[in-house]
């Protein structure tokens, strides 16, 4: 399987008030085409900022300092650190695509889902949708035949219009037309073709209704609901690459269960590959090929899901699944706390907690070694 | 017993997070160029206040509130050696009259803040804490007084009183109140709820003590910003009403007086139309650095203490 | 959403019941001969002050006198102002236009100019733009009216001699609306003047709005910024705003569409505030440019002991600042799509 997303190295920080916090130390990893990545840690190990940097969209005050981002397009790989804005753009959502934690908050409350999804539709798909409207213009210039009429002549300009579009996105007449107030109605049309294909995705995320939905805000829809509308705007252009910041983190069970079913089944049609971020080693069992164990900024484990529940190697990864409550058995935490990034530990950043610390740990950062066939760890132990 | 460094070691760490916010707080004024000029300003007022007696030496019997005028005619005159900044209508010292109008400034921001602070904290904390009917009753009161453009309430106060500085002082007590009293009783309502308070009580602790030492600690910064911004707003409000002759008497030292005379002479003769403009500009000058810093100082005390503004 | 309209329509009346109250309180500062002048309606009656007492049983206690005033205040008997020699309600309706032709330029000014710098200093936060906005906003908010209200006339009327004039209109264009030849609809200058198709007369109400209204704008201004500028702030922190940038949008739609609009909302509670603002600020402005208007007529009222007239007009402008923040909050509960359907 080739790579699809290739993160080298990155090095992320914070420039606060407080000081500098270091949020990832040189973080690799490699997601290939059509695989589901897991990435698994506590609150505060990086894994959203991780996601965010891959789209360029560390939020300030966050820097990327060093690395590299490497995604493949058309037989190369680009770097994403070094393009600029206006590449991004076309990037995100249509290639790279992120749904977050909080589908409550991560929607507009004041405006409908129609306006939102469409939104996606809007920005990408413009030349398939002006298609699309051209194509309904001639049929209504058909229809109208025989006599003169203003709806005519409104309609040819409009054909006039969506001719320019096509040719020509970016052109200034349009850019003044569309700022009209009266005269811009010509972009409902466009606004009508973009919401049918919002009812049809909302029809593929198996909300019921779909006609009905897209005219309501988003406040009316339940937490469910509200994950698949922001699924829906996802995976509305069929992205390469899907990054999922625990999606189901605030939903109850039953909702969980139904979300994850569809994100499955949404990977098999749409052939797209999965960062699934989660805390939930469960999740993580269910969904993901490979999985990747984070900690205070570094990644500290990487192997296969079916290799890591059976045979965990770090420290870290060997006391998160103690962790896990167990019937009959006693709770077993890990002890201390994550530790504060601004001044974190030398070395090896679990060294405090660590049960298995040696004397080289807080020296010496461990390197991430291939100890076993397709699993790697970052630990002195090895 | 413990010993006294033991309970002054204990005193310190119960004090720590709060001497760490303070500092951060005293931070983020000095990388306010804002906040640091708006400082700069009021030290500056306040060094010219309590000079005044140095600065612009009142004549002996008089009251020291009273600008000196050699003379009645009508016509300013522009600032010459006697009169540092000329004098305006009426022959009173434009210089005397700022200088010493800015201990009258003090004076009435001073009064007006504390008082309407007083008040406001004791009905605030009153209705905040106790609730029901007296808290109802007390909203309905504010938005009664908060409905009002407050100039227009002043100015029916002054009225009835009386035109005069203390009407006006008292105009402005009656009617800056319940501001502070919402913003209180607010705080207060917020903190009732707290369980540190139920374990206040559960302790034994009368309802006086949670007040002062709960409630009033949290409600102080909100609080602040409020009162700096209320010191250059109030002498905005009381300069207006003495501009509009319903405060400061003739001849009073204070800026809004001032320029209430200098009405006349905002028009020069034909060909030299700023021949009076010393009338106008300093006193208003005065009023407008005395406001901006303390509205500066407010406006960046409301941005660094601002919780959700607060951290980057 | 009904229930809430319902429950602001029904805290309207212990307010507006409340207004009445303190300026009834207000009144009883004054001795009966000068209470009397609340009750005439025309000056003739002034020759009998005795009978007027007792008609209105002004020696009679509080509540006696409370009861006898609301029924003249509710039939719409506000007293006789002798400063303008009119009845209060009179002068009221006489002088409205005046103020109202002020505000319909003040207004929509002051909220679009406040909105503009308090999105762009919020996105630019702590870059030098947002220290000189707010800095710049500051500053008018610091200015005392009148004193901005005499430099401006220093300037504008003096060393320009007559570009921007005080009062309403000049002589001749005053004289011709006053004419036959002039019909006046609304008594709003510049309305009038398009009614009535006279460019000329429209361009000198225009010439001497200038200045009162840059007056009102630049004072009231920062209230608008700063309210916006921390709305949007928050908004800009929201989960929606990263995923309008994860979708692929261009910062400025980001910003304006989604970021913007949610920060609008709160800005319209303080409209509220801002017409109570606007409305001291007319006051004095109105003074300083002996502009004609409701304001001018309250402080002259008020030099002169002109009792009824200051009463009667705490009362109208009280009335319409509860009115005004009521459909405040009703627009509020309107536009915000969690409130209406939630």
């Amino acid at each position: 399987m080739e790579k699809l997303l290739d993160v080298k190295d990155l090095v992320v920080r914070f420039y606060t008030y407080e000081g500098v916090v270091k949020a990832l130390e040189g973080v690799d990893l490699v997601i290939k085409k059509g695989e589901t990545l897991g990435l698994v840690g506590e609150t505060g190990s990086g894994k959203s900022v991780t996601a965010l940097s891959i789209m360029m969209l560390t939020p300030p005050p966050g820097k990327i300092e060093k690395g590299k981002v490497l995604l493949k397009r058309e037989k190369k790989y680009v770097d994403l650190i070094h393009q600029n804005e206006a590449f991004m753009r076309k990037i995100r959502g249509s290639e790279i695509s992120m749904i977050f934690q909080e589908p409550g908050a991560a929607l507009n409350p004041v405006y409908t889902v129609d306006d939102q999804v469409s939104e996606v539709f809007l920005v990408h798909r413009r030349e398939a949708l002006c298609k699309k409207v051209l194509e309904g213009i001639e049929d209504d210039i058909r229809r109208k035949k025989g006599g003169f009429s203003p709806k005519r002549i409104i309609l040819r300009w409009e054909r006039g219009i969506y001719g320019r579009m096509l040719k020509n996105p970016d052109s200034f007449l349009l850019k003044i037309i569309q700022r009209i107030p009266i005269i811009r109605r010509y972009q409902r049309r466009l606004k009508s073709e973009a919401r049918k294909m919002t009812v049809q995705i909302l029809r593929e995320m198996e909300i019921p209704n779909p006609e009905d939905v897209v005219d309501r805000y988003p406040n009316e829809l339940s937490g469910g609901m509200q994950q698949r509308v922001v699924i829906a705007m996802a995976l509305a252009c069929s992205p390469r690459l899907l990054l999922a910041d625990e999606p189901t983190t605030s939903l109850d069970v039953t909702t969980q269960a139904q979300i994850l079913d569809l994100i499955r089944k949404l990977k098999g049609e749409f052939g797209s590959s999965v960062l699934y971020i989660t805390h939930n080693l469960g999740v993580v069992a269910e969904m993901c090929d490979r999985v990747g164990v984070m900690y205070a900024g570094s990644l500290v484990e990487l192997t296969d899901v079916k290799k890591l529940f059976k045979n965990p190697l770090h420290p870290y990864t060997k006391a998160l699944f103690a962790a896990i409550p167990k019937p009959g058995k006693k709770l077993q935490s890990i002890v201390g706390t994550v530790p504060n990034l601004i001044n974190p530990p030398t070395g090896c950043r679990f060294n405090p907690r660590c049960p298995k610390a040696m004397k080289i740990c807080p020296k010496v950062v461990p390197k991430m070694k291939e100890v076993r066939k397709g699993h790697f760890v970052a630990c002195h132990l090895y | 017993m413990e010993s006294l460094s033991n309970r002054w070691n204990k005193f310190k760490a119960s004090m720590a997070p709060r001497v760490r916010e303070l500092k951060f707080s005293l931070r983020r004024i000095k990388d306010s160029p804002l906040s640091i000029v708006g400082i700069s300003i009021i030290i500056v007022f306040a060094a010219i206040a309590l000079l005044a007696p140095v600065l612009a030496r009142p004549q002996s019997s008089r009251d020291p509130y009273l600008i000196p005028h050699e003379g009645f005619s009508p016509t300013p005159r522009p600032p010459n050696e006697n009169h540092r900044f000329g004098t305006t209508q009426g022959q009173y010292d434009i210089y005397y009259g700022v200088i010493w109008g800015t201990r009258t400034a003090f004076r009435v921001s001073i009064l007006v803040v504390g008082s309407a602070l007083l008040i406001g904290l004791v009905i605030g904390c009153i209705a905040g804490y106790y609730g029901g009917i007296v808290d109802e009753v007390f909203m309905r009161i504010t938005d009664i007084f908060l409905a009002f453009p407050y100039i227009i309430l002043i100015m029916a106060f002054v009225t009835a009183m009386g035109a005069s500085l203390d009407s006006v002082l008292k105009a402005l007590i009656i009617v800056w109140w319940p501001s502070y009293a919402r913003l209180i009783r607010a705080e207060v309502l917020s903190v009732r709820e707290e369980d540190y308070i139920e374990a206040a009580k559960a302790v034994g602790g009368s309802d006086f003590r949670v007040i002062t030492r709960h409630v009033l600690p949290n409600s102080i910064y909100p609080v602040l910003v409020m009162a700096s911004l209320d010191m250059g707003a109030i002498v905005l409000t009381a300069a207006a009403m003495s501009f509009l002759g319903l405060g400061a008497p003739v001849g009073y030292a204070d800026w809004g007086q001032m320029i209430s005379f200098s009405r006349n002479w905002i028009v020069g003769p034909p060909g030299n139309p700023f021949a009076y403009w010393y009338t106008v500009v300093i006193p208003g000058l005065f009023i407008f650095f005395f406001v901006l810093g303390w509205s500066l100082l407010g406006d960046a005390f409301r941005d660094i203490l601002d919780p959700k503004l607060r951290r980057r | 959403m009904r229930s809430y309209i319902i429950r602001r329509l029904l805290l309207l009346i212990p307010v507006l019941l409340g207004i009445i109250i303190l300026t009834f309180t207000i009144l009883q500062f004054f001795d009966p001969v000068q209470r009397a002048s609340l009750y005439v309606t025309n000056p003739r009656q002034f020759r009998d002050i005795p009978a007027i007492i007792q008609k209105y049983h002004l020696n009679d206690p509080v509540y006696v006198q409370f009861y006898y005033w609301i029924k003249e205040v509710l039939r719409g008997n506000l007293g006789w102002s002798k400063s303008i020699n009119l009845p209060v309600t009179d002068a009221i309706i006489y002088f409205l236009p005046a103020t109202l032709e002020l505000f319909i330029f003040a207004v929509p000014l002051t909220i679009l100019i406040g909105i503009r710098l308090g999105r762009i200093s919020a996105v630019h936060r702590d870059k030098p733009v947002d220290h000189v906005t707010r800095g710049l906003a500051i500053a008018g908010y610091s200015l005392p009216t009148f004193w901005l209200g005499l430099m401006l006339l220093m300037v504008f009327y003096g060393f320009f001699s007559g570009l921007f004039p005080p009062e309403r209109l000049g002589t001749a264009a005053d004289a011709f609306v006053n004419s036959a030849a002039f019909t006046r609809y609304t008594r709003i200058n510049s309305l009038d003047a398009i009614l009535n198709l006279k460019p000329w007369i429209l361009l000198d109400a225009l010439r001497h709005l200038v200045l009162p209204v840059i007056t009102l704008t630049v004072v009231n201004i920062a209230f608008v910024m700063r309210i916006m500028r921390s709305s949007m702030l928050e908004s800009l922190g929201k989960g929606y705003v990263v995923t309008a940038k994860a979708k692929g949008l261009d910062e400025k739609t980001v910003i304006n569409k989604h970021a913007g609009r949610t920060a609008l909302i709160p800005v319209i509670t303080v409209a509220g505030y801002l017409v109570s603002g606007l409305m001291a600020g007319a006051v004095i402005t109105e003074t300083v440019f002996t502009y004609k208007g409701l304001g001018w007529w309250s402080v002259n009222a008020a030099i002169q002991l002109d009792i009824p007239a200051v009463l009667g007009f705490s009362i109208f402008v009280g009335t319409i600042v509860v009115l005004t923040n009521l459909v405040v909050d009703l627009l509020y509960a309107y536009v915000d799509p969690r409130i209406r359907l939630g």
